[in-house]
């Protein structure tokens, strides 16, 4: 009897997508046909080992920080601080190995600061039911002036020690930042599919109130999924330093953005309760895709800045469409 | 011959299969004071907003001062002469009167707001209603009984007909329903008519020319007033015939409290006291806003209270839905949608949601065991589904509540709170929902019901509070001899 259920739910989904299935689907063939364009339009260039290698190495960044800003959305929260926070890690964990405290241990102290951002944010949102838009604005400020005023305004690119390029440098071909990225990825699809905590996280994003009646700690689950926006963000701004071996207070522009739009490409709701990680992993790589493109074409960084802003409008509707059209 | 203002043809209006209204038709005659009165549930919210454009009528037609009237917005019902009071009072509480008052009249030039001379014309009437109110004075310094007045102004510079009240004395004071009656006998001077609904019997008896009572969605009868003799007469009309679905005693171990509650108190309750026993369903009885919810929600840990809540003979202060889940006491909430539910998700991923134990190991989720979960109670409750992923967005309101059920049932409760258990779910799963508590009780959890319906009580309970205003009236034994009349006539506060 109870076989026979099973049989027939799967045979349905073979034929009947859910909403997330069509959505990757859609996303991965936009990815297939935008990197066609590219090969068509520069058939060397775009398939070189190095170029490749140069849209993961740049997606990395996005794909390490909005794993957790997909758990973040999928809560019916927002994250505007993450660049802010990308910066304070990047910057503090210079500041540490600068004064001669071990590489690693610079590292973990710049990822426990952002630790505490995160835990700050989610802490006064639940337990206060403030929106996060606003508290994570705030943070964004808090710890992007905590990155100016510990980098002077500027950079840090003296005095640091030789040994600092070591977290995020190329091993034998294979760039560190992409097998963190890869890492983290696969860590949060497993949090994602396999976690209590991330089945109340949707619960909260689909409906607090009924979280909160079913006995879900909202304050906990809200501070988590933050603290972990706070240490992948603060992890970024580590790898990107220890990569180029300069601290710069400024990285990373419109960071917040590029998770959000990978995020909500990926079939994540903005009101929360729908998405998955995978579909974020594909949108990154279709704003890194066309990113590198227009690069290769030459256009300015602000001509870019008005297609991302398309592709957010386009990834909002598209979302909103699937949503409302495959009904499961 | 009457001067009808409002006809009313065999008006019915469904919901996803419950009907709200059925082959309703009555008159209301011009210049008069028309109540409107029944349990909830029995229409009048839904014949209101069919009056005011909110809901359309599934059938009938209406006519207005002879006229078909269809109207497709509350917008359409004001410009059309019919103005309402709702419950919510619809006032921004942040702007003065005078802006209140021209909001949605105001005429623009290049986007700036003229005072003109309607919003001139709703000054008179307000004076001639209630000189007191300065137009200057911000709506959240007036107390509700001027809010009424600024809204009642307001529709009636609009050259309204006809003023529907909704519960306009529930907030109000002795004295300041004293002034609200006078303005009515004032309005039906001058020739407009008022729809009047309200729970107080008392109210009625004083105002009415007419009475139309509702029951089940179904017209029972209108009279005019002097053909009603008393109160208990109304009362009679109001419930009809309550049939009772055969009570079932319990197999009730009255030597175990399970849950003892004493002085319970909060800004709605005063002082409730009651035990419920092993094995037992106890129901309490009221009208809206007697403080079922609030009594709920209290021992549920979701309201602050005093007093003391005693489970299974410890006293246990509750101040969370997780402490008293912990404890063992679970709550269907009163509201499905809003607080029941993840309508976005999935049967499967709801039904675990207060006890995820059961799916799950050191916090990493079973995914086949979530879905095996939901399978079984989809068995053993009977919900109708496609499977177990099918969003709860898409079942009926009965299956809704099911899933909700379910969930409750997962989280292995001793006491299971019930506020309205049944509300908008249609006959066959009601009998279904019942069916299930019926033998929940058997396994030797005991359960309160909360409910504004009386033969869903009295099917179901085997003792039964009555409540009104914040009070525990009574507590009475379910048996033959429970008389139906005293019991509205004590939660209708006589």
């Amino acid at each position: 009897m109870s076989t026979s259920v099973i049989e027939k739910s799967a045979n349905k989904k073979l034929f009947k997508l859910t909403a997330d299935g069509v959505q990757n689907l859609i996303i991965l063939s936009i990815l297939v046909v935008i990197c066609i364009i590219g090969v068509v339009l520069e058939p060397t260039l775009f398939l070189s080992s190095t170029n490749v290698m140069n849209i993961f190495v740049a997606t990395s960044s996005t794909i390490i920080t909005a794993s957790a800003v997909t758990l973040i959305l999928i809560s019916g929260n927002m994250d505007l601080s993450v660049g802010g926070v990308a910066a304070m890690g990047g910057v503090l964990f210079a500041v540490f190995a600068k004064a001669g405290l071990p590489v690693w241990l610079s590292a973990i102290l710049a990822v426990a600061a952002g630790a505490c951002s995160g835990f700050s944010i989610g802490f006064i949102t639940s337990k206060l039911n403030l929106p996060s838009f606003i508290i994570s604005l705030a943070f964004k400020y808090i710890t992007s002036g905590i990155a100016l005023i510990f980098a002077g305004g500027a950079i840090i690119s003296s005095g640091l020690p030789g040994n600092i390029g070591n977290i995020g440098k190329t091993i034998s071909g294979i760039p560190l930042p992409v097998v963190y990225a890869i890492g983290i990825f696969l860590v949060f699809v497993w949090i994602q599919n396999k976690t209590v905590f991330a089945s109340q996280t949707y619960a909260i994003g689909a409906n607090i109130n009924t979280a909160k009646l079913s006995g879900i700690n909202t304050t906990r689950v809200v501070s988590s999924v933050f603290i972990l926006s706070g240490v992948t963000a603060a992890f970024t701004g580590v790898v990107i330093t220890s990569r180029f071996s300069v601290a710069d207070s400024g990285m990373l522009p419109g960071f917040e953005t590029d998770c959000i739009i990978a995020a909500v490409l990926g079939g994540t709701a903005i009101n929360g309760g729908r998405g998955t990680v995978i579909g974020m992993f594909i949108g990154a790589l279709i704003i890194g895709v066309l990113s590198n493109i227009m690069t290769m074409l030459g256009f300015a960084i602000y001509t870019q800045n008005v297609i991302k802003g398309l592709v957010l409008v386009f990834a909002i509707v598209l979302n909103n469409l699937i949503k409302n059209k495959i009904k499961v | 011959m009457d001067n009808f203002v409002l006809e009313m043809k065999g008006i019915s209006k469904h919901f996803s299969g419950v009907k709200a209204l059925d082959d309703v038709s009555f008159n209301i005659v011009k210049g008069s004071c028309h109540c409107l009165i029944g349990e909830n549930g029995a229409g009048k919210s839904t014949l209101i907003k069919i009056l005011t454009g909110a809901h359309k009528r599934t059938k009938g037609t209406i006519y207005y001062n002879g006229k078909e009237y269809n109207p497709n917005s509350t917008k359409d019902a004001m410009k059309a002469g019919i103005g309402c009071l709702f419950q919510e009072l619809n006032v921004v509480e942040q702007l003065r009167v005078e802006e209140n008052i021209c909001l949605g009249l105001e005429k623009t030039k290049f986007g700036i707001v003229q005072k003109n001379k309607e919003a001139g014309k709703v000054f008179e009437v307000l004076k001639s209603l209630d000189s007191s109110i300065d137009p200057k004075q911000m709506i959240e310094e007036l107390s509700v009984a001027k809010r009424q007045v600024v809204e009642m102004a307001k529709a009636l510079a609009m050259d309204s007909d006809i003023i529907i009240m909704d519960e306009p004395t529930a907030a109000l004071s002795e004295e300041e329903v004293r002034r609200l009656f006078g303005i009515i006998a004032d309005l039906k001077k001058r020739g407009i008519t008022i729809i009047y609904i309200s729970h107080r019997l008392e109210e009625i008896m004083e105002l009415a020319d007419y009475i139309t009572v509702l029951c089940d969605g179904k017209l029972v009868e209108t009279r005019k007033r002097e053909a009603v003799k008393s109160r208990q007469e109304l009362i009679q009309m109001m419930i009809g015939k309550i049939i009772v679905e055969d009570y079932i005693p319990n197999d009730v171990d009255t030597t175990v409290k399970l849950l003892e509650v004493k002085k319970l108190r909060n800004k709605k309750l005063h002082n409730v006291d009651f035990d419920l026993h092993k094995g037992e369903i106890l129901g309490f009885y009221g009208l809206i806003g007697a403080g079922k919810t609030e009594i709920a929600r209290s021992i549920f840990g979701e309201d602050l209270y005093e007093g003391h809540i005693i489970v299974d003979g410890t006293e246990v202060k509750l101040t969370s839905a997780r402490k008293a889940i912990k404890n063992g006491v679970v709550l269907v909430p009163e509201e499905r949608r809003t607080q029941g539910i993840c309508t976005e998700l999935s049967i499967a991923a709801n039904t675990p949601m207060m006890n995820y134990k059961t799916v799950s190991k050191a916090n990493v989720l079973n995914k086949s065991a979530q879905g095996k979960l939901a399978r079984d109670y989809i068995d053993k409750i009977g919900t109708a589904c496609r499977d177990e992923n099918q969003s709860v967005a898409y079942l009926s309101g009965g299956n809704q509540q099911k899933v909700v059920l379910a969930k409750c049932l997962n989280a292995a409760p001793k006491i299971l709170l019930l506020d309205e258990p049944t509300r908008g779910v249609d006959v066959g799963a009601k009998q279904e929902i019942y069916a299930i508590i019926r033998k929940l009780v058997k396994g030797g959890c005991s359960v309160i019901v909360f409910s504004s319906e009386l033969p869903e009580i009295l099917g179901l309970c085997d003792r039964v509070g009555l409540l009104y205003d914040g009070n525990l009236k009574e507590m009475l034994a379910n048996n033959d001899d429970i008389d139906t009349q005293h019991i509205m006539s004590v939660v209708t506060g006589g």
